[in-house]
């Protein structure tokens, strides 16, 4: 069997094609590149630790699952987002949960200036902002904070958001405006 | 450059990548990261890959645990009558099911030995005698053979009759009380209803109230679902599950759903047409206000979307059709006064609540 992993500078899909071959190093050196930001996603879109790392597992068992009818027909982390993204949803769905931007009545949208934050004089000075961000997104709608975590937890592109979503290309932009727009307003009144 | 941010902001968010950089990603447990690279070595050395761990609540949704969770319920459900006043188990359903109803026994049948059971049986069903166990019943009769069965302290399972005119299979409970102990003899007789004795339904009628226990309830009509004929199920789900944001209508007047990621079940969406001519503000393309208004005619859901200058028309066509408000998604100031008071008014005389009955769905309100 030819390794061709090529060590740290071979492509995540020739490491899954390797692993798909057998070669569980591999899948090893695939897992240690996306298991944090993978995690990072998901912790911060479900907002809950252990619902998450039940997702993040079940994620990479259905990658595990798959290895031999992997084929490279999209980049490797769209695929694994994409999967992660759909158990997200399936989470959402088996709990029967509606999302938050469920508005009961007479009630108002969320304000993100009523979210709670770490007092400042806790937090280190180069983590207030982005613990402040990261408020904010956990106070932003479900899509909205599903493209701005997958933009920049996962680094995903704004064409690799829709294949993964599989939302219109256009209400994907729409979403990462509105919701750029309101993450700066938010960080510019809490300055 | 703050017009630039506005136009292409999905392009330029390095600020924002800057900020969040801090506190990108999330360290997985050793505990995490050891069962799935376990997991990866087992599929690539022919094994199965270890089920992974599972949350508690998790793990009741295993097979097993529906299993026991099952038998558990059937031991507490069979717990339930009293021993001392259940004498007879009438069959669900049967309202005259004309079994014999055999005396209390004069000499109580042995407990926990079935070599007892034809004595006992042959009291219940003299007509045939029982086979002393159903390992000595002929192959070919095992399951009409009289079944006799033994408990220490419960009423046995009731079994209705496998047809018209068949008589099933029937319980009585001796009172042991006295003697310490309780027998139940399940005994099935193979006789016609209309061949037995006018003094078993007799009997069975006149076991006291208190003693019949009635172990089943006839199954009752489910609850009628709303009616939601005129939606989609993947959409109504969506809807339920609070995932649907946005309604999209082009410019040609046919909607677009967008379930935001929810794969193939949005494209079974069926477009919504609007049914007046609307004049919906062209690029819908992140319109600041996006509602979902179904009609109430059945044969017409509507759904509309605009933005606040264009939201008089949709509010228009909401009056027109009394049409209902059910989802205001985020990102708008405030909804156009024109909404709102449609809003009140819908309310105020009760569509609101009636369609939201009619659709089971959950009011939302706009702001």
């Amino acid at each position: 069997m030819t390794d061709i992993t090529g060590g740290q500078d071979a492509s995540d899909e020739d490491l899954m094609l390797s692993y798909a071959q057998g070669d569980a190093a591999a899948f090893e050196q695939l897992y240690a590149r996306h298991r944090r930001v993978l995690l990072g996603y998901l912790v911060r879109q479900l907002r809950d630790q252990a619902v998450a790392e039940e997702i993040y597992q079940e994620a990479w068992m259905r990658v595990i699952r798959a290895r031999e009818g992997y084929q490279v027909s999209a980049a490797f982390r769209t695929w694994l987002f994409t999967i992660a993204h759909n158990l997200v949803l399936d989470h959402y769905r088996r709990q029967g949960r509606r999302a938050e931007l469920v508005l009961a009545d007479g009630d108002e949208l969320p304000d993100l200036a009523d979210t709670a934050t770490p007092p400042p004089e806790d937090l280190l000075a180069g983590r207030q902002d982005a613990e402040q961000l990261l408020a904010c997104i956990g106070a932003l709608p479900f899509a909205q904070r599903d493209v701005v975590l997958l933009r920049l937890e996962a680094g995903l592109t704004p064409a690799e958001i829709v294949a993964v979503t599989g939302a219109d290309p256009e209400a994907v932009k729409s979403r990462l405006r509105y919701a750029v727009q309101r993450l700066r307003k938010e960080l510019q009144d809490g300055d | 450059m703050a017009t630039e941010q506005q136009k292409r902001p999905e392009d330029n968010i390095d600020d924002l990548v800057s900020i969040y950089s801090e506190v990108r990603g999330q360290e997985p447990t050793s505990d995490l990261d050891a069962s799935i690279l376990a997991a990866a070595r087992a599929e690539t050395a022919g094994q199965s890959p270890a089920e992974p761990r599972r949350p508690v609540a998790e793990a009741w949704r295993t097979p097993f645990a529906a299993v026991a969770s099952v038998m558990l319920c059937t031991v507490i459900y069979f717990s339930l009558p009293d021993p001392d006043t259940a004498d007879y188990l009438p069959i669900p359903g049967v309202a005259d099911p004309g079994f014999e109803v055999p005396a209390a026994p004069a000499e109580p049948a042995a407990v926990g030995s079935m070599a007892a059971a034809p004595a006992a049986a042959e009291k219940m069903a003299p007509q045939r005698p029982a086979a002393a166990s159903m390992a000595e019943a002929p192959a070919d009769r095992v399951s009409s053979t009289p079944l006799v069965s033994y408990s220490e302290d419960r009423a046995a399972e009731p079994v209705p009759p496998q047809s018209a005119g068949e008589s099933g299979r029937y319980e009585s409970f001796a009172d042991h009380q006295a003697r310490g102990r309780a027998a139940t003899v399940t005994a099935e007789s193979e006789e016609p209803a209309g061949e037995r004795s006018p003094e078993a339904g007799v009997a069975a009628k006149s076991a006291p109230a208190e003693t019949m226990v009635r172990l089943a309830t006839p199954a009752t009509s489910a609850p009628e679902p709303p009616d939601t004929r005129t939606l989609p199920q993947p959409f109504l789900d969506a809807l339920r599950d609070g995932l649907v944001q946005r309604i999209h209508v082009a410019g040609d007047m046919a909607a677009e759903s967008d379930l935001h990621g929810m794969g193939s079940e949005a494209a079974t969406v069926p477009a919504f047409t609007l049914e007046t001519s609307c004049a919906m503000p062209a690029g819908q393309d992140g319109a600041p206000v996006l509602l979902l208004l179904l009609g109430e005619q059945e044969a017409a859901p509507v759904a509309a979307a605009g933005e606040s200058a264009g939201s008089t028309e949709a509010s228009a066509l909401a009056r027109s059709s009394e049409a209902l408000c059910v989802r205001v998604v985020t990102g708008q100031d405030g909804l156009p006064e024109a909404f709102a008071h449609a809003w009140a008014s819908m309310r105020a005389d009760g569509t609101v609540r009636r369609l939201l009955d009619q659709y089971g769905l959950q009011q939302w309100s706009p702001r």
